[in-house]
């Protein structure tokens, strides 16, 4: 009896394994067939497409006729790929903006259909609105609208596409609206990923930066690292908002860090005092604004910048001596000055700096 | 005397019963997560579900190295073509006897500096240090009092100059896509403090400049089954316990770590034998004993190529050192067993590698041994059992196939149809044969522990070109 039971066990094994071997066989011809009838679509549609971008063939009704075609088949993710695969290698051709302009309405229709879909198809939709867009001409407010409810419930993916079609788009206010939903919903996003997507913001970057600034202070914090970072990239003078939050008591070590690094792009003479002043007042709390101070003290060449870093060489924080090495060599040091540091007692201050001069002058 | 052999061979058979069924679902399991995972992986490119980023995070990567002349140039000019922004390569030379840094130091032309570097891990001095700039990528070659591949590793912490670094092997070689892909989980998620990619066998492929140019499984009847082996469990069995953040290895061969969360936990332990793995369950540890939120995954698009021993002395002495490494590791963190803290990580996990990794050559000699003691005694039912080995078999086979075949279909690899019918034979030698070898030596991996529970695991090596 037993060992008719032991066999129900192993053929009931054997027969989920099979299944699943017999799954895999079937899912590899059913992906070969799937590749070959894509390949078909994007045919057709590249046929079309020249058709429609044909000016000396294309009548208004042979438009319509395309736009409702359109609206109909590429509500299916298999139609849409097969399309877009046609026209990512046609964007910039002027024919290709003309066309997208005409068609606005249509993927605005597509749109809101496809806000009903997985959070996988939601994201290619946004991806497909972030390269067409900026060939559309001037944004609609509904777009922006229909791309923000897209960020509801969606994964990391959807989020980064519909912040690529934010950015195309070129809408500051949806831009500020997307940072306030993540941030009310507590959604991590990489402050890197959103500092770096925001340099592909197509309207005016300066306006984008002010609003976002204005805004980031309700937002979490990895949220307003990101618009300090974006601001460092950008030539805007944020000098006297950034220098009034630097010295705020509540604000949080990390958003310093970001605020010293902007000061280290943007040279601004009248903070060399305080940047000098956080590399010498360096104790254990403070000393990540030491180690950014010491390094953007390589943008203030001076004496008593000099003074400052060959003290800070002395530093108990290894950062601290590394990163006033190498601002001292780029601020330039005479060469008695070095010998006379060579000859000092303290090792560390010594190696790292002659480790640093070594490279540089090397290199040159 | 026969009730005791009774009460015996029932008991056994029972205990084999629950067994052999927790494997094959464990198995079955592994292999429909792993494939489905893989096949929404392939979906999710297809439609552009991807962080795509011109430049993600700076990675400093770490090749220790020992008596690594006849692979080392190779390797580090392979890592010159990756496809990233923003990277240093590190070599750490732990003592080689031969001319490994010699080599490195013509090669590239590097130049020997004083540059101090930071203690924040234990390791051994470094005698000299080299650097060079090829491709504007910085290289640094450290030459060290030998101490071991932690020690060696630890050093490359110490001199890492970025925020994450990757450990990898001198006779490794990644895809130009590798660092772009095993960065992604931390992109997706500020909690991920280590990911581990997938190892293929460099045997198996040719490539140029990090691009694959073809696949086909060697001649050698131990490479290719290894090649098997290797798609069962790093494709299958790693994705399933990501699955619940229980993975427990991440292969020193290719793994990410985030720099400074590895310094605080102590960097590698020196004195194992299985750094890797006890570094990740040193993890594991470290972060929930302190509460803190944090992930180790697994990225199985992210590749990395390594030689794998292609004699039976080499296999011998690597898998021995595994199964030690396996053994040392355990017994450090012996309390995450059932330990409710620890979660599924200290019940499934840790289970799994206790009975079907560390015990499982003993368990399974046992089973031989009671099979010929049954036999001998007359109470074997010979067609049963042997009904029961083959379709055991033929279980392990379709599985080793399906996982095999997943793998070369969702990396887009062309193979021939000879290579085709070559896989399914050796997915056949690797579950009947193959398994019970390994089993033997692991059994037989104490032997002389005493001696070499330090040596570094050296495998003859081949230089890239002489694979294809």
């Amino acid at each position: 009896m037993r060992t008719l039971n032991i066999n129900y066990i192993i053929y009931f094994y054997m027969f989920i394994c099979l299944t699943l071997l017999f799954f895999n066989i079937a899912y590899i011809f059913y992906m070969k067939i799937r590749q070959f009838v894509q390949d078909g679509r994007s045919r057709r549609w590249k046929t079309e497409l020249e058709r429609i971008w044909n000016e000396e063939e294309c009548t208004d009704r042979m438009l319509r006729q395309h736009r409702r075609m359109l609206r109909r088949k590429l509500k299916r993710t298999d139609q849409l790929i097969a399309y877009n695969n046609v026209m990512e290698r046609c964007l910039g051709e002027g024919v290709v903006s003309d066309y997208l302009r005409d068609c606005y309405d249509d993927f605005l229709v597509l749109a809101a259909e496809y806000g009903t879909r997985s959070a996988m198809e939601k994201a290619f939709f946004a991806y497909v609105i972030s390269l067409y867009h900026p060939y559309m001409g001037t944004f609609r407010k509904q777009m922006v609208n229909i791309l923000l409810k897209y960020m509801d419930n969606a994964t990391v993916y959807c989020r980064e596409n519909v912040l690529h079609a934010l950015y195309s788009i070129g809408d500051a206010v949806a831009v500020e609206h997307a940072f306030a939903f993540l941030d009310n919903r507590g959604l991590y996003h990489s402050s890197k990923l959103i500092s770096d997507g925001l340099m592909t913001y197509r309207g005016d970057k300066e306006e984008l930066a002010w609003r976002l600034w204005r805004n980031c202070h309700m937002w979490n914090e990895s949220l307003v690292i990101a618009v300090i970072q974006f601001v460092t990239q950008l030539e805007a003078d944020f000098s006297a908002e950034f220098f009034r939050e630097l010295q705020r008591e509540g604000t949080s070590i990390e958003q310093r860090f970001a605020y010293i690094r902007y000061f280290q792009r943007h040279v601004k003479p009248e903070l060399k005092g305080f940047l000098i002043s956080c590399l010498e007042q360096y104790d254990r709390a403070n000393n990540y604004l030491a180690i950014a101070a010491s390094t953007a003290l390589g943008s203030y060449p001076g004496d008593d910048t000099r003074q400052a870093l060959e003290q800070a060489l002395r530093s108990r924080n290894w950062y601290v001596r590394k990163n006033s090495a190498i601002s001292l060599i780029h601020i330039g040091i005479p060469e008695t000055e070095l010998e006379r540091i060579y000859g000092r007692s303290d090792r560390y201050g010594k190696e790292i700096l002659e480790y640093v001069a070594g490279i540089q002058f090397g290199a040159s | 005397m026969t009730q005791f052999m009774e009460y015996f061979f029932t008991g056994t058979g029972i205990f084999f019963l629950i067994y052999l069924l927790l494997y094959a679902s464990y198995l079955f399991a592994s292999v429909t997560v792993g494939g489905f995972r893989l096949y929404k992986l392939e979906k999710m490119a297809q439609i552009k579900n991807e962080l795509k980023h011109e430049f993600y995070f700076p990675v400093s990567i770490l090749v220790p190295a020992y008596n690594e002349e006849v692979t080392i140039i190779d390797s580090v000019e392979s890592l010159l073509n990756l496809k990233y922004r923003l990277y240093e390569i590190i070599v750490i030379d732990d003592g080689s006897a031969d001319r490994t840094t010699e080599l490195m130091v013509d090669h590239f032309q590097m130049k020997k500096v004083s540059r101090p570097i930071r203690r924040m891990v234990d390791c051994e001095m470094q005698e000299a240090i080299y650097e060079c700039r090829v491709k504007n990528i910085k290289i640094t070659l450290i030459r060290k009092k030998n101490g071991g591949k932690g020690d060696a590793l630890n050093m490359g912490i110490n001199a890492a100059e970025y925020p994450y670094f990757l450990c990898m092997d001198a006779d490794s070689m990644l895809q130009s896509d590798s660092i772009e892909r095993i960065v992604q989980p931390i992109m997706e998620d500020d909690d991920v403090v280590a990911v581990g990619g997938l190892i293929r066998i460099a045997q198996c492929v040719s490539i140029e400049n990090g691009e694959i140019l073809g696949y086909h499984l060697p001649w050698n009847l131990l490479l290719s089954l290894q090649a098997m082996e290797y798609d069962r469990s790093f494709l299958a069995s790693r994705i399933l316990l990501d699955s619940f953040n229980g993975n427990l290895i991440i292969s020193g061969a290719f793994g990410l770590f985030k720099k400074d969360v590895v310094a605080a936990a102590g960097g590698y332990d020196r004195q194992t034998l299985g750094e890797d793995m006890e570094l990740v369950v040193k993890l594991h540890a470290f972060c929930r004993n302190n509460n803190m939120k944090y992930a180790i995954r697994y990225e199985p698009n992210a590749i990395c190529w390594s030689q794998a021993p292609s004699s039976f002395k080499d296999l011998r002495s690597q898998r021995r050192r595994w199964h030690l490494g396996l053994f040392q590791c355990m017994t450090k963190y012996r309390h995450l067993f059932l330990n409710r803290h620890y979660g599924l990580l200290g019940t499934v996990s840790y289970i799994y590698y206790l009975i079907y990794e560390l015990w499982s050559p003993v368990i399974e000699l046992f089973g031989l041994f009671t099979v010929a003691l049954a036999a001998l005694l007359g109470r074997l039912n010979t067609g049963f059992m042997l009904k029961l080995y083959i379709l055991y078999a033929v279980y392990g086979v379709i599985l080793t196939m399906t996982a095999f075949f997943q793998r070369i279909y969702s990396q887009n690899v062309r193979i021939s149809v000879g290579d085709v019918f070559k896989a399914c034979v050796m997915c056949v030698i690797e579950n009947v044969f193959f398994r019970f070898l390994l089993d033997f030596i692991r059994c037989t991996a104490f032997i002389g522990y005493k001696e070499h529970k330090l040596a570094w695991g050296k495998i003859k090596r081949s230089r890239q070109f002489e694979n294809t």
